[in-house]
């Protein structure tokens, strides 16, 4: 830009600016990115060898610093189960008419026609349920993530777009005529209910069991199914008899529930009878 | 000043402020939404809807367009000649125009309840993201008017210092095209497609590291014009020059350099980076505080030779001395203030290990508004009074006004503020439209809340009269003085070519940025991917 050339000693300032000021950056860099990818690493409780440490420093999963790796058999992931975009494709398209007769064949015995359970101990309704959880458990049963002996060959019946299908018949049925039974439960219930107890890392029930449907996919409604079917359940996993929840949410959560809160969540949930206005 | 000039600033600082009100009121309606007490009108959607407009117009349409018409005002006022393109300024003008126009409109309709800062894989409507890369494209225009001015009068006064105003409108306007690249690459790429419905996934890590690209540095954006004043506008205003000339050039090179690679600090939290990265650009970020504490060394120089030259004594006699009357003062040592709090909370986030403790609380909130809304507004409100005689041909016909309104602005924001950073070490979340105040987890906020309100409310009459005074006040004597800028103690004579322009520290920016984030970009290209099903929030599902 300028054509005068620079005086000597304004041309000796700038080549000291450039040096200095390049130098200054670049060893800063190198010595923050020495500290953050193999000293501190390195040095951090377990850190393993370098390779190791710089690969954890990088997030490249399979180095992470606690390796709470399971042994190959438990290291399947809880449901494969993934909601993708197809599989909201089929859920969306799935037809009430075709689940109808699939229902009426195969599940019907057991869940009722109607959608209500004929064996409140074991059996949950399935009316006016939603779709991915029922979709989600039928799934669970195909692969054995959730282990029953009477599901596991109809479940095993049913191809995808089938099980969508069940899945979209049931849930347009009308729900049991129950209320959530909140007179029949103690204060602290429905504290667990409404906000969960943070002291146990409980998150209230309702986050995602409630009617806004504000939880991850395939977590169901609650209210109306019978309480021993739910009182079950929690036990289930607090045993981790079941064990088809990700990243163990429900296992963690019941696994902190008394016997008594277990009890009495799953006779809030079981609800009472609305009444009948004629 | 010329005519056709002073239509080109007015126009953009007037839309910029007019917007600058709306989202004041805004902002208020919203404290008092989530406070125990209601607000009309009050539901999520209308809450969100009201955050996204606040943030748009105050984090995108004030400083963008206050930082154009500024700099338009800086290139014709400091270099003393014409300002070349200006058929570019207007199209620049009119193109953010239609983008603020384009991205209010969804707002209003509830299609674009994502805030400011996107959160995909929520998605708006997408002319809410097309009006927001108009503004940007206005911008980018303004950035080619600011180095064409700077270029033609280098090339017509070759070896000869850029008057360090210049100087730093030409290192924020490099600044601004750099914060933009990241935002851009974001919109474009993966939220118009998402926002059009021609993609189903979104890879989230991406898009907010991309993000952070821009989130960082576009704060510094907003802020130099404040830096600016400090340097060139205080000291003449305190009757005294500009303790160094060099250490103002410094600092403006330092925030072009140590603003960007540093983004990540946003992301600490965030499971899609390791923890390498996320120290390195911590340490970066340490070294913004350097430009930061110059300034004030600087700056409090500066203060004390005019403060003794206006016969101040002994350790602090110079302080009692500066003619704290004039709004230019007044409103620097209420910034210094307001930088000092907000500062030392910065640096509690912008560490790794304590960012844990306030991660997504209203500490966050609370830091922005203290630093942002609180020490580089008032210096907007400043630069106003100060350039306005120029713009309007009028001088004010009282300060005390103003001097009011600096204050109350002042106090409102560190009301509000305070009580937020409180609130925050107790856990209240932000981005929370109401709280259950009935619940004994949550009950010893509420206090806190109202009298945060409390600082609102003086905060909306404290932008509600800077409007009315810039409307109502210049109507004084007429202005012919020229816009003097302070001059330094010692006189840059010849600089080395570093300090004269910025060839070196784009090389050097350009090199920090690689090395800080092609890493942490390229592993969702080469072994990371975090899809996310798009969510339409204009859609309602």
């Amino acid at each position: 830009m300028a054509a005068i050339p620079d005086l000597p000693e304004i041309a000796s300032l700038e080549r000291s600016w450039r040096r200095w000021a390049t130098l200054l950056i670049l060893g800063f860099f190198a010595i923050a990115i020495a500290l953050a990818l193999i000293v501190l690493p390195t040095r951090e409780p377990g850190g393993g060898d370098f390779f190791t440490a710089l690969c954890r420093a990088l997030g490249i999963s399979g180095y992470e610093a606690i390796p709470t790796l399971p042994p190959a058999a438990t290291a399947a992931p809880a449901s494969d189960v993934v909601w993708t975009g197809d599989l909201r494709r089929i859920l969306a398209s799935a037809s009430k008419q075709r689940g109808a007769a699939i229902a009426a064949d195969n599940c019907a015995t057991c869940h009722g026609d109607d959608g209500l359970s004929t064996d409140k101990d074991q059996i949950p309704n399935l009316a006016a349920q939603s779709d991915e959880a029922i979709f989600k458990e039928l799934r669970d049963y195909a692969t054995g993530a959730r282990v029953w002996d009477l599901m596991a060959a109809p479940a095993q019946s049913l191809n995808p777009q089938q099980m969508a299908d069940v899945a979209a018949f049931y849930a347009a049925l009308p729900p049991a005529r129950v209320a959530p039974a909140a007179d029949g439960v103690s204060i602290e219930i429905l504290r667990l209910v409404h906000e969960g107890d943070p002291s146990r890392g409980i998150p209230g029930c309702d986050s995602c069991h409630g009617m806004s449907k504000s939880g991850p996919e395939g977590a169901p409604f609650l209210v109306g199914h019978p309480a021993s079917y739910l009182d079950a359940q929690l036990q289930n996993f607090a045993t981790a008899a079941r064990h088809n929840d990700l990243f163990e949410r429900m296992r963690t959560i019941a696994r902190e529930l008394t016997r008594d809160e277990t009890h009495q969540l799953a006779i809030y949930y079981g609800g009472n009878p609305l009444p009948v206005y004629k | 000043m010329r005519s056709s000039i002073k239509r080109l600033v007015l126009a953009h600082l007037g839309v910029a402020f007019a917007a600058f009100a709306v989202a004041a009121v805004l902002g208020a309606w919203q404290m008092t939404a989530r406070s125990p007490w209601s607000a009309p009108y009050a539901t999520p959607n209308t809450y969100f809807a009201a955050v996204t407009a606040h943030g748009t117009i105050m984090a995108y349409v004030l400083p963008t367009l206050f930082t154009m018409g500024f700099g338009y005002f800086v290139a014709v006022t400091a270099l003393d000649r014409p300002l070349p393109g200006l058929r570019l300024a207007w199209t620049g003008f009119w193109l953010a125009m239609l983008g603020v126009v384009m991205a209010i409109v969804p707002i209003l309709l509830g299609d674009a309840t994502v805030l400011y800062t996107f959160y995909p894989p929520l998605t708006a409507s997408v002319f809410y993201y097309f009006g927001l890369v108009l503004v940007v494209v206005g911008s980018w225009l303004w950035i080619a008017v600011m180095l064409w001015a700077l270029a033609a009068w280098k090339r017509d006064n070759p070896e000869k210092p850029v008057p360090l105003a210049m100087f730093a409108t030409a290192a924020n306007a490099i600044l601004w095209l750099w914060t933009t690249g990241g935002v851009a690459v974001e919109i474009l790429f993966q939220i118009v497609p998402a926002s059009l419905g021609w993609t189903e996934t979104i890879d989230v890590g991406l898009a907010r590291t991309l993000f952070s690209w821009t989130l960082h540095p576009i704060v510094y954006f907003w802020l130099l014009p404040a830096y600016i004043a400090f340097y060139t506008m205080v000291p003449a205003a305190a009757g005294g020059r500009l303790y160094s000339d060099t250490m103002g050039r410094l600092s403006f090179i330092l925030f072009l350099l140590y603003s960007l690679p540093v983004g990540m600090h946003h992301l600490f939290m965030d499971p899609e980076h390791g923890t390498g990265f996320k120290f390195v650009q911590m340490s970066l970020t340490v070294l913004v505080t350097v430009p930061t504490l110059l300034t004030i060394f600087t700056i409090c120089a500066s203060l004390e030779i005019a403060g003794r030259l206006r016969g101040g004594k002994g350790i602090f006699g110079w302080i009692a001395a500066l003619p704290w009357q004039r709004p230019m003062v007044l409103a620097t040592g209420l910034a210094f203030v307001m930088l000092g709090f907000g500062g030392f909370g910065g640096i509690i986030n912008m560490s790794y290990g304590m960012n844990a403790m306030v991660h997504n609380t209203s500490w966050v909130t609370a830091h922005f508004h203290l630093i942002f809304g609180g020490s580089v507004v008032i210096m907007y409100f400043a630069i106003a009074y100060e350039i306005w005689p120029h713009v309007v041909g009028r001088e004010a016909s009282s300060l005390r006004a103003i001097r009011v309104q600096l204050w109350s602005w002042c106090i409102g924001m560190i009301i509000t503020t305070f009580p937020w950073h409180v609130l925050g070490l107790l856990g209240s979340p932000r981005r929370v439209d109401t709280f259950d105040y009935a619940n004994p987890a949550m009950a010893g906020w509420g206090p806190w809340t109202e009298v945060s309100v409390g600082g609102g409310l003086i905060l909306l009459a404290g932008a509600l009269l800077f409007v009315w005074n810039l409307a109502t006040l210049y109507r004084g004597e007429p202005a012919t003085r020229p816009m003097r800028y302070a001059l330094a103690l010692h006189l840059p004579a010849r600089l080395p070519r570093s300090l004269n322009g910025f060839a070196l520290w784009n090389y050097l920016v350009a090199f920090l940025m690689v090395a800080a984030y092609a890493y942490p970009i390229a592993q969702f290209v080469i072994f990371k991917d975090y899809p996310a099903l798009v969510h339409r929030v204009d859609l309602g599902g």
